[in-house]
């Protein structure tokens, strides 16, 4: 079998055994959602009619078994609070996630790669000293946090950047990169922070191997040494380590959303959570891990390309 | 191997006990360093700007921010002890059965820590807390349980390597029992890596307690805990701002410090490890 | 400039062009003008959260109602005093037996989709809201329908099955929004395509983030609206709305906090609406527990606690204090003065009457996230520190507190707020009867006198019943009563005519300007 199928197909008992653990571990939980719905003030018998049209009333095992059905077929659910497929609730929000985590790594990567290249370059220097206490400042900042303060110092005091929500980018683009700078840049600083010193200690190693000796007592243009080869191969830890933690912003972009309002899946998420609107909290959950699952996938692929001496079979 | 240049001092050590000492010893003394009780209401006296009565000013109830703050250290050092030990706990005992075991039982554990880490680790901690309530206990446990993989692999990780040293080997041959070769012979041998991995654990416990609280999911009022302290600041952001930014300011120190003890402790024990992986 | 640095140390050429690109995006979106001056005919409204569905039969959501005010109709509407006047329905009336209910519609309404309103669409409507299939959290509060009779194309007949005064009102509230006959039998989606018969249909909805209400030109009544659109944004936090209406971004904003106020009544371009609300704000007490089942203990903890302060910190300084177990602002309120002043001393000797002179520990139970009661229910703790009760606060998550305390009764002590009906009956059933109250408050009396209110006409008897069930209430001091709190809601000066329909708790943009 192909190693993308196997792969591919490992994901599948880990997903079922995580949405079935979620499944049940959130049914134990006090609340159902006809006492959210109905809120205070709520009577016995609005309660136990809601619940019996709602079909609360059945037993577990059985909307279980009707669950995992719809799942066979690729079916999320309706949410019930919502009244629309768990779906498209959740195709209409990953646009917002994504772009939220897609732009931080970018802003990691392009603010961390360069930075870690130059303070390898200078190890030991003022400069290198300088970007290793920042990147262990901006490690130990809080990303909520700093989307706090990027609202207190940079929305508040400059009309530029809104203060909170999202425009799509069909819609315009112009807004939406307005609208994402803040949160990506606030999610980005602390993968940067992480990202930097992983760039500057895989140029460290490369920059010490034999080869680039060789090149130098050769007499090339250290800059195209450093080009050419180190970067190459310093690449690649970077990257997989950047691919990896893309998976680990859509968790932070959870809170971030939070903090800026964005309509994306940890809004959704959380209104699962809060609602207990269980189908939401289980197909956003779901979304997230076979993402997570294709991310990985995509790193261990990409990882062969920038190296050919990595095949898989 | 990088042949960098070694240092007379580990500095990162040092900054980082520094203020790991100074956080702990905060949150051990606070009762005598705050000027006031962190959960007494003074309504007349809310919001007030710093002054000398109260340094850092008081909140919405008319609450001491200073003294929150301190025993919010309290909540953190706790819930990192707490968490780290549920993690590292749990965890190594995994990663040395399995490792030391190997075969099917080493099959069955690495596909359930696989599970685990199927997910991002903050949304893993939300789905935690969701199914036991929130609560400061739940929060502890939670952030506990998103640790043992990390555990688990280094461990066996760790494992599978000092398995086949000859002191192992040897000792089985003399007939020694299982749990005794495990405890006395593979588990100090592994230790180092282990500490390392906590110190950064416990950062990370204490990121991640304070966005739990953040989200209103983790230590619920009245007490104190930077996360929720921030929480509550969102309501008077453009009132009072430093309400804001000290809790971060707490956190951000917080984890610094037990992040370079960590880098300190890996150049100290463990030189082959290049500072920089995370 | 940087990014040339960047290259001559070494890095990668894409990586220098990215950075480029990444700080040129910035800049272009640094440098787009914020937003220009939207137009006049344009309002955007700042609300603390999204509608979960637009179908009027689907939800008990308040926010979702104050959304859907726009896009439907009822038969019936309250005015600014909460009394009752025609909407859908031109007239009605009801049989000496109270048991039918003739509505005669307006002629010439229209739907959204064309369709002309008539009786088959009332009797859709209805029978909708009645069937199960429906899933309507509001089908048992609708009333005792039996039967909808369409009597000729204006004219509809509503017969029960016993005498329900509460119809009227409840055919007023958000979930009695006629939808067209045709679409309901054709089992259209009103939850994210709403067709009624409302001043404004939907544009675009995009959850969580904002809804954008576009003017209906065939409304039924002439020249209104007034705006060409409504923009409506979800805004959850608060310091948000706040900056968002000093600069302009938005023109009208809900439920500011009261500790803005200051910054915001310094601006000259925004006004401040203050306005109580009809909620009632309460320290519920569960009568079944122990030592608060002694009526003394009851009245010392109303004696303990200051009222009005715990009311005005943490609801806001306009909050109105009240003793009974109604809002304010409603015509059956009734004053019966301050009957348990505070005084801490008189607490203390009450609690010692009933035999905890050595003190007592009680249960707090306070919601997230409802970050003004969790701060009042920590007021209320200091405050009964004071008298010797020592009160444990715990926290609960929203649905717990429903779950638990709510439907389930562990709990002594809980601070919460019980939102407005326009019908008394709403607030007060289940009242009295300690299985069907969550402080299981036990009086037949009561139950009585509410049952009789059902079933009352005479608008003036019924004020009399229910005033005499509150003050018996009161006496008995089943649970502290705090007041109704103010709510606060900023416009730029320009707003005009928008209307805050207080009895149902909703939001009226048919004559707004600005």
């Amino acid at each position: 079998m192909p190693f993308v199928v196997r792969r591919l197909l490992a994901v599948a008992p880990t997903v079922l055994v995580v949405a079935t653990v979620t499944f049940f571990a959130l049914q134990v939980i006090p609340g159902d959602i006809a006492e959210i719905m109905l809120g205070v003030d709520a009577r016995q018998e609005d309660l136990a009619a809601l619940r019996r049209d709602l079909g609360l009333d059945r037993p577990l095992a059985l909307r279980y078994l009707e669950w995992l059905g719809h799942l066979a077929r690729g079916d999320l659910g309706m949410s019930i609070s919502y009244r629309e497929p768990v779906a498209r609730l959740i195709l209409a929000r990953l646009p917002v996630t994504i772009s939220v985590a897609g732009a931080a790594m970018l802003i990691a990567i392009v603010v961390a790669l360069p930075l870690g290249v130059i303070a390898a370059r200078r190890a030991w220097s003022l400069v290198d000293l300088a970007v290793l206490a920042g990147s262990q400042a901006g490690l130990a900042v809080p990303a909520f946090w700093m989307g706090i303060l990027l609202i207190l110092g940079l929305a508040a005091a400059l009309p530029i950047f809104p203060l909170q929500g999202y425009v799509a980018l069909g819609s315009n683009p112009i807004e939406w990169g307005r609208h994402l700078f803040l949160p990506a840049l606030a999610l980005g600083t602390e993968r940067a922070a992480a990202l930097v010193r992983l760039s500057r200690a895989a140029t460290l190693d490369e920059l010490h191997r034999d080869y680039v000796r060789t090149a130098r007592s050769k007499g090339l243009v250290e800059a195209y040494v450093v080009r050419r080869h180190v970067l190459r191969n310093a690449l690649i830890p970077v990257l997989t380590v950047a691919g990896l933690q893309l998976g680990y912003l859509m968790g932070g972009a959870i809170v971030i959303e939070q903090v800026f309002g964005l309509p994306g899946l940890g809004r959704l998420l959380l209104h699962g959570i809060f609602s207990r609107d269980l189908l939401i909290v289980q197909g956003v959950v779901i979304t997230i891990a076979i993402m997570f699952a294709l991310l990985n996938l995509l790193v261990d692929l990409l990882y062969a390309v920038v190296d050919p001496r990595i095949t898989y079979d | 191997m990088v042949a960098t240049r070694r240092r007379r001092y580990n500095l990162p050590l040092l900054i980082g006990g520094a203020l790991v000492l100074l956080v702990a010893a905060t949150a051990l003394l606070a009762p005598t360093l705050a000027p006031h009780d962190p959960t007494e209401v003074d309504p007349p006296n809310r919001l007030l700007p710093a002054g000398p009565e109260h340094p850092l000013g008081t909140d919405r109830l008319g609450r001491d921010v200073l003294s929150r703050i301190l025993y919010g250290g309290r909540v953190a050092v706790v819930v990192g002890v707490v968490a780290v030990s549920i993690g590292a706990g749990a965890g190594t005992s995994i990663g040395l059965l399995s490792g030391y075991r190997a075969g099917r039982v080493d099959a069955v554990l690495m596909r359930i820590m696989d599970g685990l880490m199927a997910f991002p680790s903050l949304l893993l901690a939300i789905l935690v807390v969701a199914a036991l309530g929130p609560g400061h206990v739940q929060t502890m446990i939670a952030i506990g349980v998103v640790l043992i993989p990390v555990f688990a692999r280094l461990s066996r990780a760790q494992t599978l390597a000092v398995r086949g040293q000859e002191y192992v080997v040897a000792a089985r041959a003399m007939g020694a029992k299982d749990i005794l070769i495990v405890t006395s012979h593979i588990l100090p041998n592994i230790a180092g890596p282990l500490l390392i991995q906590a110190t950064v654990a416990f950062s990370g416990a204490v990121l991640a307690e304070a966005a739990l609280s953040y989200l209103g999911l983790g230590t619920q009022p009245p007490t104190p805990s930077w996360g929720g302290m921030l929480l509550e600041a969102r309501d008077v952001l453009f009132v009072r701002p430093w309400m804001a930014i000290w809790p971060g300011f707490a956190i951000a120190s917080t984890v610094l410090g037990w992040n370079l003890m960590g880098d300190g402790l890996r150049d100290l024990l463990d030189p082959r490890l290049r500072q920089g992986q995370r | 400039m940087k990014s040339k640095a960047v290259c001559d140390l070494g890095a990668p050429r894409w990586a220098g062009r990215l950075a480029v690109l990444v700080l040129a995006a910035a800049l272009a979106a640094a440098g787009a003008p914020a937003s220009a001056q939207p137009p006049r005919d344009r309002l955007t409204f700042a609300l603390s959260g999204g509608p979960d569905t637009l179908d009027p039969h689907g939800t008990a959501a308040t926010l979702s109602f104050m959304v859907m005010k726009s896009l439907y109709d009822t038969l019936v509407e309250p005015d600014d005093e909460g009394k009752l006047v025609p909407a859908l329905a031109e007239s009605w009336t009801v049989s000496p037996d109270g048991i039918t209910w003739t509505f005669k519609l307006r002629s010439g309404v229209r739907f959204h989709h064309g369709k002309v309103l008539d009786a088959s669409d009332v009797k859709a409507t209805l029978e909708r809201i009645l069937d199960p299939a429906t899933r309507s959290p509001r089908r048992l509060q609708i009333g005792p329908i039996r039967a909808v009779e369409v009597v000729d194309p204006l004219t509809v007949r509503v017969v029960l099955a016993e005498r329900f005064s509460p119809i009227l009102a409840a055919l007023a509230e958000g979930w009695g929004a006629i939808l067209p006959a045709d679409l309901v039998a054709r089992k259209h989606d009103f939850g994210t395509k709403p067709v009624g018969t409302g001043p404004f249909t939907l544009g675009e909805w995009q959850r969580d983030s904002f809804i954008r209400l576009a003017r209906f030109d065939g409304y039924w009544i002439g020249g209104q609206p007034r705006l060409r659109e409504v923009f409506i944004r979800f805004v959850p936090e608060r310091a948000v709305k706040v900056a968002g209406v000093l600069s302009g971004e938005f023109d009208i904003v809900d439920t500011i906090d009261p500790d803005d106020l200051p910054r915001v009544r310094a601006n000259p371009d925004v006004r401040v609406i203050t306005q109580l609300t009809s909620l009632v704000n309460v320290v519920a007490v569960n009568n079944s527990r122990g030592p608060l089942r002694d009526v003394r203990v009851r009245r010392a903890l109303w004696h303990a606690i200051d009222r009005t302060q715990v009311l005005r910190t943490a609801y806001g300084t306009d909050s109105r204090t009240s003793a009974v177990f109604m809002d304010v602002t409603s015509p059956f309120w009734v004053d019966v003065g301050d009957p348990y002043p505070f005084d801490p001393e008189r607490a203390r000797r009450l609690l010692s009457e009933a035999g905890h002179g050595a003190g007592l520990t009680l249960d707090l139970a306070l919601p997230q996230p409802y970050q003004m009661h969790i701060e009042a229910g920590q007021l209320v703790q200091a405050m009964l520190a004071r008298v010797g009760i020592t009160a444990r606060p715990r926290v609960v998550e929203w649905a717990f507190w429903l779950s638990r305390v709510f439907g389930g009764g562990e709990y002594d002590l809980t601070v919460i707020g019980h939102t407005g009906k326009l019908d008394p009956e709403g607030r007060l059933v289940g009242w009295g009867d300690p299985t069907r109250n969550y402080i299981r408050y036990d009086n037949q009396k009561v139950v009585d006198l509410i049952h009789a209110g059902r079933i009352t006409s005479n608008p003036d008897h019924r004020r009399r019943i229910y005033a005499e069930a509150l003050k018996m209430m009161t006496e008995e001091a089943m649970m502290v009563i705090l007041g109704s709190p103010a709510r606060y809601v900023a416009t730029r000066a320009g707003v005009r005519d928008f209307r805050q329909v207080y009895a149902v708790d909703t939001y009226d943009f048919r004559k707004t300007t600005k």
